[in-house]
């Protein structure tokens, strides 16, 4: 069965214990009430079924298939650099592709 | 085509018809063929004064529309040119510019909009405007060269050029703000302060930044700049970049400062479907290795070697060799995804073996005991073909040699041998289960269960008291103990002490709950009353539990019941009471719901007299079954007439449930389990094969229960003895799923044999089993004995595996083995009416 990683879920490192794993949960819950954001709070509580005990943890590392998500993946790629300002040129280039139509 | 064959028509028609024609058609917006009409029109009458003119001019911008709409812009803007000269004016010469300017030619629509830019129609042209200041900005040679003196557009682009510039320079905030503030809020560069302000703040303030884009419209020339804005002032930009085009991703990369390779992953990312093909992700992720977090990677890779294993050896080149564990792990994980459940099984063993090689470690304890828990469920729902089932219970005893503190398994091992019908065992591990959770609910009412079964009624009474203690609206243990108490007092009564008998009535009495009064404790006074022979309280006493039954046929169900336990006929009791012959009476489907419970409950409670009693309700429930519509109505009334069993009234009950749900294999199994009165040697041909073809069906609709049930009654009947016991070795490697014709060739070969005299069968056989090919997953030894196995017989399967294993020269008695025994033959726990 593919998941959604509910270690990210509930915001806890993957060697977290019981104690910290009920205290994300709880505090996501707050966050994310039933009556508020229903499908968020069904996600949150998924994951802290799916993680709860040690037995649940490693029973989630042993037989979850888990998707990897290139969406994650790329953003942890992307939070380096420093912004740089296009050149006048560079504006008047894109702005002309545009309406041009030159991609 | 059409033209040439309407032309002479049109041309045969008198002036004022070809006016209406026109009209109709352009009422009917039906722009191109009024063009043709106009335009025959105008051949005749030439002179300007013409009325139709004006719609013949309509006509062409309608048309022009059409195919602007199209993205005709050319031909729209041809089409639009043509008014001017046919009716003098140009409506909507906006409109033009815009194809014009669509269609690249800048002079052309610079002339339009010189020609026309102080008529009316050109007022509130802001966008288009908007659109002209950005190309001249762009550098738009002949936008330059032909913007109109003393407008915005030509007064306000040096401003514009000047902020640009200071901006692309790297100037200070401030010094591009100044001249920003030059190009006031109503010019056609008014989207460029806005971008260029936006621009600024996307470092300091990126929540402004996106604040700043929003005022510029999806049809300003700047909405894919203030796009690329939004993308880089998220908090997490990536899927925001995703949803740009190639062109504007690069522009946002240079803004975010990322540099080729994160630029290529973008791309690469772009490329990826939504959600990725397995392999393509894979891809993904070694090919942007160098941009990537390593670990991140890493473990990605990892996951995704359990949906292709292919991917195996460039992980092993870029991440190193995978540890024993982890690849027997994946391998596991991708057989059970191909459905391979064998193979599944011994890479599962093959991990716990990795695991307890350092049993000290807690963690790899816990994983040894999940894993094989987790065999215990694909080895009990997996396909592993006829008659090699392996053993899910020996998975869950070896798990609690590694994790001993699971209830749950302790559960699942209670009901698997109840369910099995393996006595001892199912007492044993109540009995551990209890030591090691002596306070749950769940595992003291497992207790109670088995010591009602040995008819340990103070044992299960004492059980059902520590279960109330815990959990007091259990109604369960109150029932047990109600019965307990009414077990005793039944004691007491077939003794003759009646006093002690009603004080154990009384104690039965007082765990009742008054709102939950079944009649059962009055119908037992009333059986004492008679006893004692007190006749007017024994009438009073029947007609109270009567009462408290709810229903005729429920009322004389329990007082037979109870009557019969004290070893007395209840028709001694039916004129007492007027119920009349039981044989009449109506029975309604609430009633027969209710009945069908207490039969379940009364076979729990081991009363063996169950069956002969439903024999006086035939023809009542008969007719009751024919009220019954709901699919669970009917599988509950055969399951329960299964177990009791009866099987007439199954058949009966599974021809009627099969009229409603034609097909269902469970009915087909009922209904032929019903005929064969639970005995596969009894199974007439043609139900032998609607059973194989039923089988086959629960087997495609993975419908596990009824393909259960069948399997069982096919391979005799009982319940299905797939492992062994605890305490034994190592269980024996999965043996290969058969064809599903394997098994009916086996049959005929073992028939072929039975024909033979006996002494030339051994031999027949010997020389069979010389001439096997060879086989690439078995020694020729094992392939030996398990085609012998297999001619013989599935029962004797294990039998001849195990003693292989123990001794391969165990072939001298192999002629003892015929004739094999047949099926149906010595079976546990096998029923007959």
């Amino acid at each position: 069965m593919s998941l959604s990683n509910p270690f990210n879920i509930l915001g806890v490192a993957e060697t977290a214990d019981d104690a910290a794993i009920k205290k994300a949960y709880l505090q996501k819950v707050r966050e994310h009430p039933p009556e508020r954001s229903p499908e968020r709070f069904q996600a949150i509580r998924a994951a802290y079924e799916a993680i709860k005990t040690r037995r649940d943890r490693l029973s989630y590392r042993l037989f979850e298939h888990e998707t990897p998500d290139p969406a994650r993946l790329v953003a942890s790629a992307l939070q380096i650099g420093v912004r740089r300002r296009p050149t006048e040129q560079q504006l008047r280039q894109w702005l002309n592709n545009r309406l041009t139509g030159q991609k | 085509m059409r033209k040439s064959s309407s032309s002479p028509r049109l041309d045969a028609l008198p002036t004022p018809e070809l006016i209406a024609r026109g009209q109709d058609l352009l009422s009917a917006h039906n722009y191109k063929d009024a063009i043709d009409v106009y335009k025959l029109l105008l051949k005749r009458e030439p002179q300007p004064e013409a009325g139709w003119r004006e719609s013949l001019a309509t006509a062409y911008l309608e048309r022009a529309r059409q195919l602007a709409h199209k993205a005709m812009y050319r031909e729209a803007a041809v089409l639009w040119e043509n008014i001017p000269t046919i009716c003098g004016q140009a409506p909507h010469p906006e409109g033009c510019v815009e194809w014009l300017l669509q269609s690249n030619q800048y002079a052309k629509a610079m002339r339009v909009y010189a020609q026309y830019q102080y008529t009316s129609a050109l007022a509130g042209a802001g966008e288009l405007e908007t659109q002209l200041a950005a190309l001249a900005l762009a550098g738009q040679k002949d936008i330059l060269q032909l913007l109109p003196q003393e407008t915005p557009l030509r007064r306000q682009l040096a401003t514009a050029q000047a902020a640009l510039r200071a901006y692309g320079k790297g100037e200070s905030e401030s010094a591009v703000r100044e001249h920003l503030q030059n190009i006031p809020i109503r010019s056609p560069y008014r989207d460029l302060r806005q971008a260029l302000s936006a621009l600024l703040k996307l470092d300091t303030d990126p929540v402004e930044a996106a604040k700043l884009v929003e005022r510029i419209a999806t049809t300003s020339p700047y909405h894919g700049l203030a796009e690329i804005i939004r993308a880089c002032a998220a908090p997490e930009p990536a899927p925001e970049l995703m949803a740009l085009d190639a062109a504007q991703r690069e522009l946002a990369a240079h803004l975010l400062g990322l540099d080729a390779r994160q630029l290529k992953l973008l791309k690469d990312w772009a490329k990826l479907g939504t959600p990725p093909d397995d392999k393509a992700l894979f891809g993904f992720i070694i090919s942007n290795l160098t941009v990537l977090d390593q670990e991140q990677a890493r473990r990605a890779c990892l996951a995704l070697l359990s949906v292709y294993p292919r991917g195996q050896p460039i992980y092993t080149q870029r991440f190193g060799p995978l540890p024993a564990f982890e690849a027997q792990r994946l391998q596991a994980l991708y057989a059970e995804r191909e459905h391979q459940d064998h193979r599944a099984l011994r890479h599962w063993q093959a991990c716990v073996d990795e695991l307890i090689k350092e049993r000290h470690n807690l963690d790899h304890r816990l994983m040894a005991a999940l894993i094989l828990r987790h065999m215990a469920e694909l080895a009990k729902h997996g396909d592993f073909g006829w008659g090699q089932d392996p053993e899910p219970a020996h998975y869950l005893e070896k798990s609690l040699e590694f994790d001993s503190e699971d209830r749950e398994t302790y559960l699942k091992l209670i009901a698997f041998y109840k369910d099995g019908h393996y006595e001892k065992e199912y007492h044993q591990w109540v009995e551990r289960a209890v030591k090691q959770f002596p306070e749950d609910p769940q595992v003291l009412m497992a207790a109670v269960a088995t010591a009602t079964a040995r008819k340990a009624y103070k044992k299960a009474a004492g059980f059902a008291v520590r279960v109330l203690e815990l959990d007091p609206i259990n109604t369960k243990a109150r029932t047990v103990l109600i019965n307990s108490h009414l077990a005793h007092a039944r004691k007491q009564m077939l003794a003759g002490k009646y006093p002690l008998a009603e004080k154990e009535l009384n104690s039965a009495g007082q765990w009742e709950r008054e709102n939950a009064r079944s009649g059962i404790i009055e119908i037992n006074r009333g059986l004492l009353a008679f006893k004692q022979r007190q006749r007017e309280l024994m009438q009073k006493w029947f007609q109270e539990g009567l009462r408290l039954a709810g229903s005729p046929v429920l009322g004389w169900l329990r007082l037979a019941v109870e009557a019969y336990r004290l070893k007395l006929e209840p028709v001694t009791f039916q004129r007492d009471l007027g119920l009349g012959d039981p044989r009449k009476f109506t029975v309604h489907r609430a009633e027969l719901m209710t009945l069908i419970q207490w039969v379940n409950t009364y076979r729990e409670e081991s009363f063996a007299d169950i069956g002969s009693l439903l024999e006086d309700l035939e023809k009542p429930l008969k007719k009751a079954l024919r009220e019954i519509s709901h699919q669970d109505d009917w599988i509950s009334i055969c399951e329960c007439l299964h177990e009791a069993p009866h099987y007439e009234l199954l058949e009966y009950a599974a021809t009627q449930a099969l009229e409603q749900h034609p097909g269902r294999p469970l009915f087909i199994y009922y209904q032929i389990y019903g005929r064969a009165e639970g005995d596969a040697e009894e199974i007439r041909d043609r139900d032998y094969d609607r059973l194989e073809t039923a089988l086959e069906t629960a087997d495609e609709t993975d419908d596990q229960r009824s393909a259960m049930r069948i399997k069982r009654f096919l391979s005799q009947g009982g319940p299905p003895i797939p492992f062994r016991r605890s305490g034994g070795g190592p269980r024996s490697l999965p043996i290969p799923v058969l064809p599903p014709n394997m098994r009916a060739e086996m049959e005929e070969i073992r028939r072929e044999l039975e024909r033979l005299p006996p002494m030339l069968r051994g031999p027949m056989l010997e020389r069979m089993l010389d001439g096997l090919p060879e086989d690439d997953d078995f020694p020729p030894e094992v392939q030996r004995a398990l085609m012998k196995a297999l001619i013989l017989g599935d029962s004797r399967l294990q039998e001849i595996l195990d003693s292989d294993e123990e001794d391969d020269d165990d072939d001298d008695d192999d002629d003892d083995d015929f004739p094999p025994p047949r099926r149906g033959r010595s079976r546990p726990g096998r029923r007959r009416k």
